[in-house]
């Protein structure tokens, strides 16, 4: 399915072209001389232009506001004020210029009875609906394809109407609908687009680049030859565009209503505001549609590379705890602990540990030089504190002074050696000299960390 | 546009699902992580533990350690202390008592050695005991006017207490 299908409906004829796209071109399928059935259109986006004789064109004068649908109340009612509308109408609207307390807008309007009389929009066709415009606005889409910058006096004949269209880009001039008739289809022709031509150029003074020529009024030789006798503008007629394919002159010219509306600005389409805002609404669902699913996608990779990297570290800790048990079992199976002695081997080996850091006698083997150098009064041998000491007490009487002062000469030199050596630290405690009698009484305390 | 809808709903749905997973998986990770490392930590304290279970294991086995019921405990220290009482001058500091299923004594002994070699000989009775545990905290050894030793010493005998 898709594609599009471009549709007019005229006073009791309509035509519709079918067509598919192909990258940038748009491919003709089939083009029928009739309003196909609404059912026939699924899946296709629909272009719809809607024959009416009558359009309003104005320039509305209102308050520069940015919000979109009160400049449309606005508009409307300034509409209504002005020209005294008495039915409710579809409004589409260029801004032309802007003041400080006022802008100006190009309205373009059509009886919302149009729309609601068409049957082909129905409720299941409405959104798909892309453009819905009257059939002197789509004949601008041709004017706008042949020349952006152009002021176009586009004339379009077929047996039963003519429409004249003057536009400049998407931006809608002047527009008139003549029923064609009479007995010289030529001179009747000629008559009216001089008319206008006239009170466009003229009175309007609007100043025309280019007419076209379309549909029948193409083949009407001595009416082109008049009319450039007339009129100094250049006359040219359309050619089928360049990204319409599989479409003969001849076809395109009797289906170029429809076919402007693919040159038609997406604005241009006269749908009223809620059908256009459900449109909308639609269009975001789809695609938020499409996003959610797209965040899911995305989410489940992760999802999965959570999933995995909890499975492996759940094996990862059903391991350690596997081992941790087994440990702990071969913990409880050790004999000592099975049968309750842990804590009494425990306290047992902590007594032999500490009766033997900490026994006295331990320095004795390093404070052996000491005791070969002096022949003490008392020794003490003990623990405190985490030390074990050594406590010497000495008291001695000289045959001389000089002895005295070389014996304990020796005795520091000794202790300094031990603290170098041995690493035991002392301290005199206690030290009297007498120099009369020659007698020393010292006590010093050798100590050892354990 | 019905089945528009439902899709929405269903994809919402599973969009909330996963994220709802996403978050939980991730809690539970981290949960996980914790009770790791919690298992990791009482590994190692049991591997501490069984290490020094080797130890102790090592100790009684070098120092022929026995398992005594108190009875035994309380019959090893007497005799210990009839032993040293050959010996030396005991005097008890402190009396028998039991602290933690420890028997403990605290003595002082006194002796006037006959010769150096004596005081060597009887102060080395009183090291490398293990049962009971003979702890040594002061020997004062006093020349003047004669040779006099002092030791102070705590008698422990740890006992098994028996599980009924």
């Amino acid at each position: 399915m898709g594609g599009t299908v471009a549709v007019e409906i005229g006073e009791g004829k309509g035509r519709a072209v079918f067509l598919r796209r192909a990258g940038n071109v748009f491919v003709l399928e089939k083009a029928v001389e009739e309003v196909p059935d609404p059912a026939s259109l699924k899946g296709r986006e629909i272009l719809i232009s809607y024959h009416h004789p009558d359009i309003l064109i104005e320039n509305v004068e209102v308050p520069p506001v940015k919000d979109p649908e009160t400049l449309e109340v606005l508009i409307k009612k300034k509409l209504s004020e002005s020209f005294e509308l008495t039915s409710d109408y579809l409004i589409v609207y260029r801004l032309i210029e802007v003041q400080k307390e006022r802008a100006v807008y190009r309205v373009v309007g059509v009886p919302r009875s149009i729309y609601e009389g068409a049957d082909i929009v129905n409720e299941e066709t409405k959104l798909r609906v892309k453009i819905f415009a009257p059939s002197l606005v789509s004949l601008a889409g041709i004017s706008r394809k042949v020349g952006e910058e152009l002021t176009v006096f586009h004339v379009f004949a077929d047996t039963e109407r003519v429409l004249i269209t003057v536009s400049r880009g998407d931006e809608i001039l002047y527009a008139r609908s003549i029923p064609f008739g009479g007995a010289d289809p030529e001179s009747f022709l000629l008559e009216h687009v001089n008319m206008t031509y006239i009170f466009v150029a003229q009175r309007q003074n609007i100043p025309i680049d280019l007419i076209l020529v379309s549909g029948k009024a193409k083949d009407l030789d001595s009416f082109l030859k008049d009319l450039s006798e007339t009129v100094q503008t250049g006359i040219a007629t359309p050619v089928v565009p360049k990204d319409i394919r599989n479409v003969a002159p001849d076809r395109f010219h009797s289906f170029m209503v429809p076919l402007g509306n693919l040159y038609l600005p997406e604005d241009y389409d006269f749908s009223p505001r809620e059908v256009r805002e459900r449109r909308w609404f639609a269009k975001a669902l789809t695609r938020s549609l499409y996003l959610v699913y797209a965040l899911v996608l995305l989410l489940l990779p992760l999802l999965g590379i959570r999933v995995y990297e909890f499975v492996r570290d759940l094996r990862d800790y059903e391991e350690q705890k596997k081992l941790l048990l087994t440990r702990a079992k071969a913990f409880r199976a050790e004999r000592i602990v099975k049968e309750g002695k842990l804590d009494y081997y425990r306290t047992y080996a902590d007594l032999i540990y500490r009766s033997r850091a900490l026994n006295p006698l331990n320095i004795l083997k390093d404070a052996g030089p000491l005791l070969k150098e002096v022949r003490a009064s008392t020794y003490t041998l003990g623990s405190e504190k985490g030390k074990v000491y050594l406590l010497l007490e000495v008291d001695r009487t000289f045959p001389s002074l000089v002895e005295l002062t070389m014996f304990r000469e020796r005795l520091m030199r000794t202790l300094e050696g031990l603290k170098k050596s041995k690493g035991l630290s002392y301290k005199v405690e206690r030290e009297i000299r007498d120099l009369e009698r020659k007698r020393l009484r010292i006590s010093i305390k050798v100590e050892r960390k354990v | 546009m019905r089945l528009r809808y439902g899709l929405y709903v269903l994809g919402l749905f599973l969009l909330f699902l996963a994220l709802f997973e996403f978050v939980r998986f991730g809690e539970i990770r981290e949960k996980l992580e914790r009770n790791k490392r919690e298992a990791l930590r009482i590994r190692a304290e049991i591997q501490r533990r069984v290490d020094s279970l080797d130890m102790l294991k090592e100790i009684v086995e070098k120092n022929n350690i026995p398992s005594l019921s108190r009875e035994e405990a309380l019959e090893v220290m007497l005799s210990k202390v009839e032993e040293l009482r050959d010996l030396f001058d005991v005097r008890v500091r402190r009396d028998l008592a039991v602290e933690k299923n420890v028997l403990r004594m605290d003595l002082e002994l006194s002796f006037k050695p006959r010769s150096g070699e004596d005081l060597v000989s009887r102060i080395k009775k009183l090291t490398g005991s293990v049962s009971p545990v003979l702890h040594i905290s002061r020997i004062e050894i006093r020349q003047i006017p004669e040779t006099e030793v002092k030791v102070v010493l705590t008698v422990y005998q740890p006992f098994l207490e028996v599980k009924r």
